[in-house]
């Protein structure tokens, strides 16, 4: 037996659930001390993306100066902006002396 | 040399019912004229024609064109683009290669001098290729977290001068 009001309900509380398990996103920036290869290989391995992904993350991050890259509850979000941040220099360029700047926004 | 003439030129030569002239005639083009500019654009010439135009200042809005506006009807035209070029810019030759095992090889790891020169080469490598080149070399993997870089750095050094 249905009962639409009730349903109403959960649709409510799963839809709030959701929204605030996703209230956050990892930003990253351009800079010119990283290369593509680098910034896809970062995003496959921090943030779980396929390389397709990474890679257009990547030319928007070129091209527009920034790009979303992660999005999620506020604690996934910083995890995932710390690993970013903690990854290290990029070996394919000599002046590569740091990670990508990366930084948790609200949505 | 490649010059802003050459790349106009040759837009308009491909473009044949548009006349392009100018800078602000590319940026002008809409999200499927551009793409299919670029479906035919030879791949050595894609990479230097995707910096002009993002040289052009508009970056944004021509990403957002490259992106095919998001319609559907453009989505091909899209993703033949990024395949294109990221097999332009990307170095997929190496891929799996791990800097530490070419450059420092077993023999090296006697000379304390040589070894102490590479400290800033060592802890620009990722993490994931520092534990596959301690185990390599010594026999364990040390199985270090992100950014551990300098505790890899440590269990090297010591391995050495024991």
């Amino acid at each position: 037996m249905s009962m639409p009001g009730l349903e109403r309900d959960t649709d409510t509380v799963v839809e709030e659930k959701a929204k605030a398990q996703t209230n956050s996103k990892v930003v990253i920036y351009n800079d010119d001390t990283h290369t593509y290869d680098y910034v896809v290989e970062v995003l496959t391995k921090c943030c779980k993306l396929t390389k397709d992904k990474a890679f257009r993350c990547a030319v928007e991050t070129d091209m527009a100066g920034r790009s979303i890259v992660f999005f999620g509850s506020k604690e996934k979000c910083e995890n995932v902006c710390n690993k970013i941040l903690d990854y290290g220099p990029d070996h394919r360029m000599d002046k590569s002396m740091t990670s990508l700047d990366a930084a948790v926004e609200s949505v | 040399m490649i010059t802003e003439q050459f790349l106009l030129g040759l837009a308009d030569h491909i473009m044949d019912n548009h006349d392009i002239r100018s800078s602000q005639d590319i940026i002008n083009l809409s999200s499927k004229d551009i793409l299919t500019l670029f479906s035919k654009l030879p791949d050595v010439i894609l990479p230097i024609f995707v910096s002009y135009v993002k040289s052009l200042g508009e970056g944004s809005e021509v990403f957002y064109k490259l992106m095919g506006d998001h319609e559907e009807e453009n989505r091909d035209l899209v993703d033949q683009f990024f395949n294109r070029y990221m097999n332009s810019v990307i170095n997929n030759e190496g891929e799996d290669t791990n800097p530490l095992l070419t450059y420092l090889s077993k023999e090296s790891l006697v000379d304390l001098g040589f070894i102490q020169s590479r400290q800033n080469f060592f802890m620009g490598q990722s993490i994931d290729h520092i534990n596959e080149f301690i185990e390599k070399m010594f026999g364990y993997n040390p199985n270090l977290g992100l950014g551990e870089q300098e505790k890899g750095w440590e269990i090297l050094w010591n391995e050495v001068v024991k």
